[in-house]
Formats: structure tokens, C-alpha cells, sequence
């Protein structure tokens, strides 16, 4: 498979969804070093429905080895809103350091402007994982919620948003609806 | 469907086990029907590993063929969705053979599995199992679920299980610990006069009962006002927790224990067993909060503090048993298999494998304790609560402030207590949320509001058409009224990042109500002169200067809490400062200026117009009643308006014009760091993907459906760092040492006025009857704590000039690389510390 961008040396790829190998890399990687345990509905859910939004990068010595991966979707966001989500981004700890998490989340989100045309993109994080905080903050992400004791692990979460669009800054009551209902 | 069918396209063999949810002990188990695929060999098993042979295992059957015989018209690899599955149970779900998420994998101990609670056991032994079940209740209530706390206990599972299975009995016998599902053999009854026996059919089983009806209990509490999961799980394994007992049942089960207890030759440890009895005992006492009547607004002297209700004393009495019982140190094992990941693999289980959680026992006597305490504190200060104002203080510092570290369960009492069914106020007879919503306004626009007297005479010389649209418009408007203040009253006991998301919500509703008051106002007065008059003859919106006051007030301490809730970068403080500045200069222009006149308008009007009014009435019965309305209005209206001229002018406006002065002082501050660089407030993290205007914006998005007043532009916001002229001054040394000069005055200025303030509420009558001033009282450390803020941004400033002077020859030497700013917590939630440090060379 092609890469889609080179950075640094290190080749950038679309998650093939047809690869078996490609997908238990993924759920592993994500399983070993995110707190919160994941069903593979999950993965499949957002794998399945937005492949588009899943980025692989993997070890120039071993081309098949994934050492970081993002997961992400769009949706409309309450109707009125087009909204970016990083659901999951880990990086294999031996290749941290690098810009790979930040080049990442760039990557996702460019192609988010591009074919999606966001308003805005969203995440969760909790409030002591400090990396992922300074990570999203130095891209421009504000923190807009507070959410108490959001994590199994009973620590609270911050809710940030990269507000993109006018859109972005509007109360949801204020904003026309973006998604087309089938006629009654 | 979804689930199953995501997983099924690689999977291999699929075993559904005869009997979905029930279980026999000591066997690997595949619940439900719910199917994984092989991913991932460290943390999936494999089947294989599992040895199970569909044909020769009896209980499996495998259904694979039939299940991909189904799915052959699923061809295009796609996750299919169904309105019956969310994301967050696709997260929760339970699926087969990961180790992580699949709880049939859970092993247990042949002892876990096989352990028998009929058996008798020891006094230290009992002991043991019951401070281990007073552990693991605050554990529940520190973010956790039941199934791997109290119900990780057999003794609790059994009971329980039982309960729902023998429908009639006594409770005692309802409540049997002799597990049904043991082998006959490991039934047979133990010798049933011995102690030991006892301790636990009888003791360990009355603990039992009234810890399950305390755990009734809070679960109502918390499914009624708290936060599923935020606060609490209410997860229960589809156990009922005795709800048809009555909670008094439960008591006088402890009570005979206690007897026997006492009447028994126990030796060592009767004591201990006794204390924890009445703990439990405490805690089911807590339902009578939720009931009680406060006799609010009662006693208008109010000058001699009440103490505690006697019915409240079990508060005390179970501080007391917490006291004993942490004091002691708990060393005896608990029997082995008694507490376990049994119950996880045993029941129905939709959630994922979890290790049993339990809290430092430090942590937990510390929770119970908290409880008691909190509960204790509200209570009494309610009791002593006499005015509207005394309420309302209590409320917004006593509880809003300080209650949010609270016991959750206690946070629940609370609301409860505050609003009850029929939506009475601290249960008061007296006291609707109608009743209450008056008092809100007029506690703030004075007494006599004339548009809240709307009734046929004020209307009698309307037409009927209009004046019925009046009338309904006007019940319509006091219903939204009363359910904005619903709302408002239910941030109080919320948890801090939940009372945040609920200010702005209510910022909402303020506006839409400013907007239709203001409308229905004007119309009112305009129609059929109805309404109040300022002293100029204008007239003066009671309701809508009440609600805009409001409003303006929810707007601040949304911006202002942020900052305790560690929203804002770094970067965005000045734009927090400035903002906040803008809306109280707002607040004090408004309680100041309308706010003043409102409650002048009224005093106007007895001191100077109704008088007229009678001397143009000829004499006669009309004139007789409008001199004793005089009468009234002289003798019960005219002392109210002066109280609230006084309060609102002497601790309102003066706390507001205060605290304005020091956002003020905190704004320019950072404008001065930004001026040399040392901070930015106007670039944004160098690598954003957005603008700073952006960002201004998105912060700005609570506010900013807000029509009076407007979120400021992004160039104002820009501009606001010009005022000051630092950027360009010629003089730079000289501009900035005399704005400092000027920033101190103020900051002592505002000082003095914080302190006064605390002398006013600790000495002048007129305010100090206006808070619950007792041991419980957080008011006057609010405001203490403000002033140690000022204290510490002053000698802030004092450090910055001692820079400036030591560099005042070349001023580009205060820059990033030799100077950086620490910002830390503060004395004060509102104000971190913010100081600007040397970096050693």
C-alpha cells in the first residue's frame, strides 16, 4: 500500500479496512495503552464507517508494524453542526517524541476541512493526562467542559473543541439545521 | 443485532450456552449470545483454550452454521446499526473471550465459588465482614458500581436473592443466608442455638438488611436528583434492595439484635458489633431529612441561634459510632470467599470484568463521616434561617460553595430536601416555589411589586378581551419565572462541573425571561397603568430589573468559576479578567442606578403619592380604606423597601463595586505582563490550527446569544490591550510605574472596602441579619480569603515594580528568556496567583 504522506521518514497510511493483520494491530496498540477498555464494536464502528478517518503509521524497518494510529469520525453535531471527533490516537511508546501524534491529529483534521467541511472538531481527554493535554492545547483546542468523574477510573475529563467556523461559537438553539429530512 | 453481526464475518465457532442467565457454580460459562472474533492472543483467548466440545460438553451447543446461515445476505463488511444500540453500550458490551471485556472469563477460587454463608462464624469474624461492608458503601459512592462493592459480598448477594425468592416470612425469614443453590450437603443447618450461629443469622443479617435499605434508599436519591454514573451507578445486578421494607422495619431489626446482643455472653467484641448496628441505624434514620418541615421565616427576631432538632440527633449519635469504630483497627481476616468477583460472573452482567473497589479505610470512615456531618450542617443552618436574604446567602456560599466536596449522597439529601414533591421549599407549609419566586424578585426590587398584585381590580377598567390576554400572559410568564428558579435551585447541591453546565443553561432562560418581562411590563403599564414607577414618573420594571440582575450575576460567576474548574489556558485568563470586568461594571451600573430607583419609586409612592391620592378622595369609606392602606404600607411595606435599600446599597453594590475594582486590578496586571512579552494573550499556542479570534469567540459562546449586554467584538477585545497605552508609550518605565501606583490605590481601595464589608456582616445589623452567622457559616472566609488574594496580587505588583527599576534602563531585559510566569492556586477560587519569577542564568 502507498503511503499517504512521508514525514520525517516515517510513512503515513489509510487503515486498510480489508486487512486482518492491519485491524488486530490497531485494537492491541489501542488496548495496551489507553485506559478505557474497548469493545470491537467500537473499533468496527468506527473503522467500518469512517475508514476515511483512520490513520496508520508504521516502522520503516518493519513495514508492516503499526507504531501509531488515530481513529476518528464526522458527524453532524445536533443537527446544526458538522463535527470533527478523535475517538483514539496512541502512539507505541518507543516512537514518542516525534510529532507523529501532532502530525497526526493535523492530518485528520485537514482532511476533515477538506472533505467534510467541519465547523469544528471534539475530543475528550482526562484532566491529568497532561501529554494529551499539551498535545491538542498547542494545536489551538480550548477546553470547554469540565466533565466530572467521566472516566472508569473515576478522574474527570476535559471536553475540548477546535472551533473552526462561525458555526463553532453559536449556541446550538441559535443555528439552522444542516441535515436533510426525508419528506413526510 | 448490530454487535453481533459486526463481529460475525471472522469468527470461527460460536457456543451459546443452554441457559442465558442463570448459572451453576464452578463452570466456564458463555452468557447471552454475543459472539467475538480471535483478535488479539494477549488478550483474547481462544476457544480451543477453552476445551469445550459442543458435542461432549452438555450445556453448549454450537450454533455457527446456523449463525452465518443467517448472515449470508451480509456481503459489504459493514457495521449494521440498529436504534437499539448506542455507542456507550457498543463500549460497555460484554464480548465473549476478551479478557478485558468478557466476564464469563472471570475465575474465581474453588473457596469463592463454594462458600457457604449459613455457616456460623466468629465475633471477629463478623466483625470483620461488617467494617469491610462499611468500606466498601463509600467506595460504591466514590464513583463506583455495586456489583464490585457491597455486592461482591456473598452475605449481601444471598440475602438478597433470597428476599426476592420467598415471598412470604418475616423479614428475618425472607432474608435467609442459607444459599439455595449449595449442594444439600453444604445446607445442612449448623447447631442453631450456638453463637457463633447467631452472629450470623441473626447480627450479620440485621447489618445486612439495614445496610440494603440504606442502599434503597440512595439509589432513590440518586436516580431522583443526581447524576447517573457522574454521582452515582445505580447498577443492582437486577437485585432489589428491600424496597417493599419499610425502612423502620429495618430499624427495629437492628434494635432486637442489639438486645440479643446485649443480653448474650459475648466477651470480647459486643461492643464493636453494637456500634456498627447503630451506624447502620443512623443511616436509615437519614430518610426523616427529606421529610421534615423546616419552619422557615419563623422566628423574626431571629437573634438566638437554634440548635439541632432532637429528632436529628442520630446525626450525632452516628459522627459518635464513626468516631468509635475508627478508632479501632480491623486486623482479622475477612472469611475467605466471602467477598469476590462472584456476583460479576454469577448474574446478568452487561458491563465488563472489574477488580472489587475499595477506598482506604481511612477514606471511607472520612466519607460516612462527611455524610453525617454535611447533612448535619445543612439541616442546622436551615433551621435558623429567618428572612429571604438569610435563605438565599445560604444557599449561594453555604451550600453552592462548599457542599460540592460533599458526600454525593449528601448532595442528594440536600436537593431533596430544598424542593420536595409538591414542590414546597425546605417542606415550609408557607412557603411555595410561587411564594418563593416573589420573594426572589422583591428581595431584590423591594416589597409591593404592583404587577405582581395582577387581579380583575387593577384590570377593571380594561376591555375583557384584553385583559384576559393579560391575565394569561401574566400566569404563563410567572410559571416560566418559577421554572427558571426550579432550575436554579437545583445547581446548589449539583457536583462542581455539573452546577457549570447548569448556569449556563440557566443563562437562557434569564434572557428569553428579560426579554418577555420586559415586553409584558411595558404593555402592562402602557394598557392599563399597571406597574411601578421610579420617582422621575417612568416607569421602573420591577420584575425585568430583577431577572437582568440575575442574569448579569449567573453570567459572572459562570466566567469567574471556570477559572476554579480549571477551564482556562493560561493565555486566556486577561480575556476572563477583562470579560468579567465588563459584566460587573454592568451588574453595579444596574444595582446601583435602576435596582435603587425601583425600590425609591416605592418608597416614593408611600411616602408622597398614595398620600395625595387620599387627599383628592372625598371622605367616606373609600378615603377610611385607603388611609389604612396607608396605614399598612407605613407600618409593614415602608421598614421592608428601607431593609432592601440598605442591603442592596451597603452589602450588594458595595461587594460588587469591590470585587470590580480588583478584576480591574487583575486585568491590567496581565495587560502589563503582556506589554513586555512575559505572557500572551493574543497570539494562541503557536502551532493552532485556528485563529485567536476563534477561540475568543468559542469562549465567548456561552454568552453569546445573549442580547443585553452584547459579548464584546474581537476587536474590541484587541483594542482593550491599547487602553493603557503600554504598547506605544514613549515612556514606558514611567507609564507603567505610574499605572502601578494607580493599581495599588485601587487595590487598597478595594481592600478596605472587603474589609468593611466583614465588619458589616460581622457587626451591622442590617447586614448580619441578613446571613446565618454560626460555626457553619462560609461567608465570612469567603470574603477573608478574597482579601488575602488582594494582599497577594499587591505584593504581585510590588515585585513587578521591583523589576521595573532594576531594569528600568533598558526594559527590553523583562522577556521570556530571563523572566517566566508561575501561575499557581490562590487563596481565593476566583483569583490563582500569578507571579512572575526570575529565571536563574
Amino acid at each position: 500500500m502507498v503511503p499517504m504522506k512521508i514525514i520525517n521518514g516515517l510513512p503515513y497510511y489509510k487503515f486498510n479496512v480489508q486487512d486482518k493483520d492491519e485491524f488486530t494491530q490497531v485494537s492491541r496498540l489501542i488496548s495496551q495503552h489507553l485506559s478505557e477498555p474497548y469493545s470491537i464494536y467500537v473499533y468496527w464502528y468506527f473503522l467500518n464507517t469512517w475508514p476515511q478517518y483512520c490513520y496508520t503509521v508504521k516502522d520503516p524497518q518493519q513495514p508492516t508494524s503499526i507504531i501509531g494510529v488515530i481513529i476518528s469520525k464526522v458527524e453532524p453535531h445536533r443537527e446544526v453542526r458538522m463535527r470533527g471527533y478523535i475517538g483514539m490516537l496512541v502512539i507505541d511508546p518507543k516512537f514518542r517524541g516525534k510529532g507523529i501524534a501532532s502530525n497526526l491529529v493535523r492530518l485528520s483534521i485537514q482532511n476533515m476541512i477538506e472533505w467534510d467541511n467541519i465547523d469544528e472538531v471534539m475530543l475528550e481527554t482526562e484532566v491529568i493526562n497532561a501529554g494529551a493535554l499539551k498535545l491538542y492545547e498547542s494545536l489551538g483546542f480550548v477546553r470547554s467542559k469540565r466533565l466530572y468523574r467521566y472516566y472508569l477510573n473515576t478522574h474527570d475529563a476535559y471536553r475540548l473543541i477546535l472551533p473552526l467556523t462561525e458555526k463553532s461559537h453559536q449556541r446550538i438553539a441559535f443555528l439552522p439545521s444542516i441535515v436533510n429530512k426525508p419528506a413526510v | 443485532m448490530s454487535k453481533i453481526m459486526s463481529q460475525l464475518a471472522v469468527s470461527e465457532n460460536i457456543f451459546v450456552h443452554r441457559h442465558e442467565t442463570h448459572v451453576q457454580i464452578g463452570r466456564v460459562r458463555i452468557f447471552g449470545y454475543t459472539v467475538e472474533e480471535i483478535v488479539d492472543p494477549e488478550t483474547m483467548i481462544s476457544l480451543d483454550q477453552l476445551n469445550i466440545e459442543s458435542d461432549a460438553d452438555e450445556g453448549f451447543v454450537d450454533i455457527t452454521a446456523e449463525i452465518f446461515g443467517s448472515l449470508d445476505h451480509i456481503t459489504d463488511n459493514k457495521v449494521v446499526s440498529s436504534h437499539l444500540f448506542q455507542l456507550l453500550e457498543g463500549t460497555r458490551a460484554v464480548e465473549v473471550l476478551n479478557k478485558q471485556l468478557d466476564t464469563g472469563l472471570i475465575t474465581l477460587s474453588e473457596k469463592e465459588l463454594q462458600f457457604n454463608t449459613a455457616d456460623p462464624q466468629s465475633v471477629q469474624s463478623v466483625i470483620s465482614i461488617q467494617n469491610r461492608l462499611l468500606r466498601l458503601l463509600p467506595s460504591w459512592l466514590n464513583n463506583s458500581s455495586l456489583p464490585v462493592t457491597v455486592l461482591s459480598c456473598r452475605y449481601v448477594q444471598t440475602i438478597l436473592e433470597n428476599f426476592a425468592y420467598y415471598q412470604d416470612g418475616s423479614l428475618s425469614q425472607r432474608c435467609s443466608l442459607v444459599d439455595r443453590r449449595l449442594a444439600l450437603d453444604d445446607r445442612k443447618q449448623p447447631i442453631e442455638d450456638s453463637v457463633e450461629y447467631q452472629l450470623v443469622h441473626k447480627v450479620l443479617k440485621a447489618f445486612i438488611i439495614g445496610l440494603c435499605k440504606f442502599i434503597r434508599f440512595s439509589l432513590n436519591v440518586a436516580t431522583t436528583v443526581l447524576y447517573e454514573e457522574e454521582d452515582v451507578t445505580t447498577r443492582t445486578m437486577s437485585l432489589d434492595f428491600l424496597t417493599e421494607v419499610p425502612s423502620m422495619a429495618a430499624i427495629d431489626e437492628i434494635n432486637h439484635t442489639i438486645e440479643w446482643i446485649l443480653a448474650s455472653n459475648i466477651e470480647e467484641g459486643a461492643d464493636v458489633l453494637i456500634a456498627q448496628l447503630k451506624l447502620i441505624q443512623s443511616l436509615n434514620h437519614l430518610e426523616v431529612v427529606v421529610h421534615m418541615e423546616v419552619p422557615l421565616f419563623h422566628d423574626s427576631q431571629g437573634s438566638t441561634y437554634k440548635k439541632r432538632p432532637a429528632f436529628l440527633n442520630f446525626l450525632v449519635d452516628g459522627l459518635g459510632q464513626i468516631e468509635k469504630l475508627s478508632a479501632l483497627s480491623y486486623t482479622y481476616p475477612t472469611p475467605e470467599g466471602a467477598f469476590s468477583k462472584f456476583i460479576q460472573l454469577d448474574r446478568e452482567n452487561k458491563t465488563i470484568p472489574y477488580e472489587i473497589y475499595e477506598i482506604d479505610q481511612k477514606d471511607a470512615w472520612a466519607s460516612l463521616h462527611n455524610l453525617f456531618e454535611s447533612v448535619d450542617k445543612f439541616t442546622t443552618q436551615a433551621h435558623n434561617v429567618v428572612n429571604f436574604n438569610q435563605l438565599s446567602n445560604f444557599l449561594k456560599f453555604d451550600i453552592g460553595q462548599s457542599m460540592s466536596g460533599s458526600n454525593v449522597i449528601a448532595r442528594g439529601i440536600f436537593q431533596l430536601y430544598l424542593i420536595r414533591d409538591d414542590r414546597r421549599i425546605l417542606g415550609a407549609q408557607t412557603v411555595s416555589l410561587g411564594d418563593f419566586c416573589i420573594e426572589s424578585i422583591e428581595n431584590i426590587s423591594g416589597a409591593n411589586t404592583n404587577i405582581l398584585s395582577f387581579d380583575d381590580l387593577q384590570l377593571s377598567n380594561v376591555k375583557p378581551e384584553i385583559r384576559d390576554a393579560l391575565k394569561g400572559k401574566f400566569q404563563n410568564l410567572m410559571m416560566d419565572l418559577e421554572s427558571c428558579l426550579f432550575h436554579n435551585l437545583t445547581i446548589y447541591g449539583s457536583n462542581p462541573c455539573r452546577q457549570q453546565q447548569l448556569i449556563s443553561k440557566n443563562l437562557l432562560l434569564w434572557d428569553t425571561l428579560q426579554a418577555a418581562w420586559e415586553s409584558f411590563e411595558v404593555e402592562c403599564f402602557q394598557l392599563c397603568n399597571i406597574g411601578d414607577e421610579m420617582p422621575s414618573g417612568d416607569l421602573s420594571m420591577s420584575v425585568s430589573s430583577y431577572i437582568y440582575f440575575s442574569k448579569l450575576s449567573q453570567m459572572l460567576e459562570y466566567a469567574l468559576t471556570g477559572i476554579s474548574l480549571d477551564i482556562y489556558k493560561d493565555y486566556e485568563l486577561y480575556m476572563i479578567y477583562w470579560y468579567s470586568s465588563y459584566i460587573i461594571q454592568m451588574i453595579c451600573e444596574h444595582a446601583a442606578g435602576r435596582m435603587a430607583e425601583v425600590i425609591n419609586g416605592k418608597i416614593n409612592y408611600i411616602e408622597k403619592s398614595h398620600p395625595k391620592k387620599i387627599k383628592k378622595v372625598k371622605a367616606g369609606p373609600k378615603k377610611e380604606q385607603l388611609k389604612q392602606l396607608q396605614q399598612y404600607y407605613q407600618s409593614d411595606v415602608l421598614p421592608q423597601l428601607i431593609q432592601t435599600k440598605n442591603y442592596n446599597q451597603l452589602y450588594r453594590v458595595n461587594s460588587l463595586v469591590a470585587m470590580s475594582g480588583f478584576l480591574d486590578a487583575v486585568g491590567v496586571y496581565l495587560v502589563m505582563l503582556s506589554s513586555f512579552g512575559i505572557m500572551d494573550f493574543r497570539k494562541g499556542p503557536s502551532n493552532s490550527l485556528t485563529t485567536m479570534e476563534n477561540i475568543y469567540k468559542v469562549r465567548m459562546k456561552p454568552f453569546s446569544s445573549i442580547g443585553v449586554p452584547s459579548v464584546p467584538t474581537y476587536e474590541q477585545y484587541e483594542a482593550s490591550f491599547g487602553h493603557l497605552g503600554l504598547d506605544t508609550s514613549p515612556s514606558k518605565y514611567l507609564q507603567t510605574k505610574g499605572l502601578i501606583g494607580i493599581v495599588q490605590e485601587r487595590l487598597q481601595a478595594s481592600k478596605t472596602q472587603f474589609k468593611q464589608l466583614i465588619n458589616d456582616i460581622k457587626e451591622n445589623e442590617n447586614i448580619n441579619s441578613q446571613f446565618i452567622l454560626n460555626e457553619h457559616a462560609t461567608i465570612i472566609k469567603w470574603y477573608d480569603d478574597i482579601v488575602k488574594s488582594l494582599i497577594s496580587y499587591s505584593l504581585e505588583f510590588a515585585n513587578l515594580s521591583k523589576i521595573l527599576e532594576e531594569h528600568k534602563d533598558d526594559l527590553s531585559q523583562i522577556n521570556t528568556q530571563h523572566y517566566k510566569v508561575k501561575i499557581t492556586k490562590g487563596y481565593h477560587k476566583y483569583f490563582p496567583r500569578i507571579s512572575i519569577e526570575k529565571l536563574s542564568t
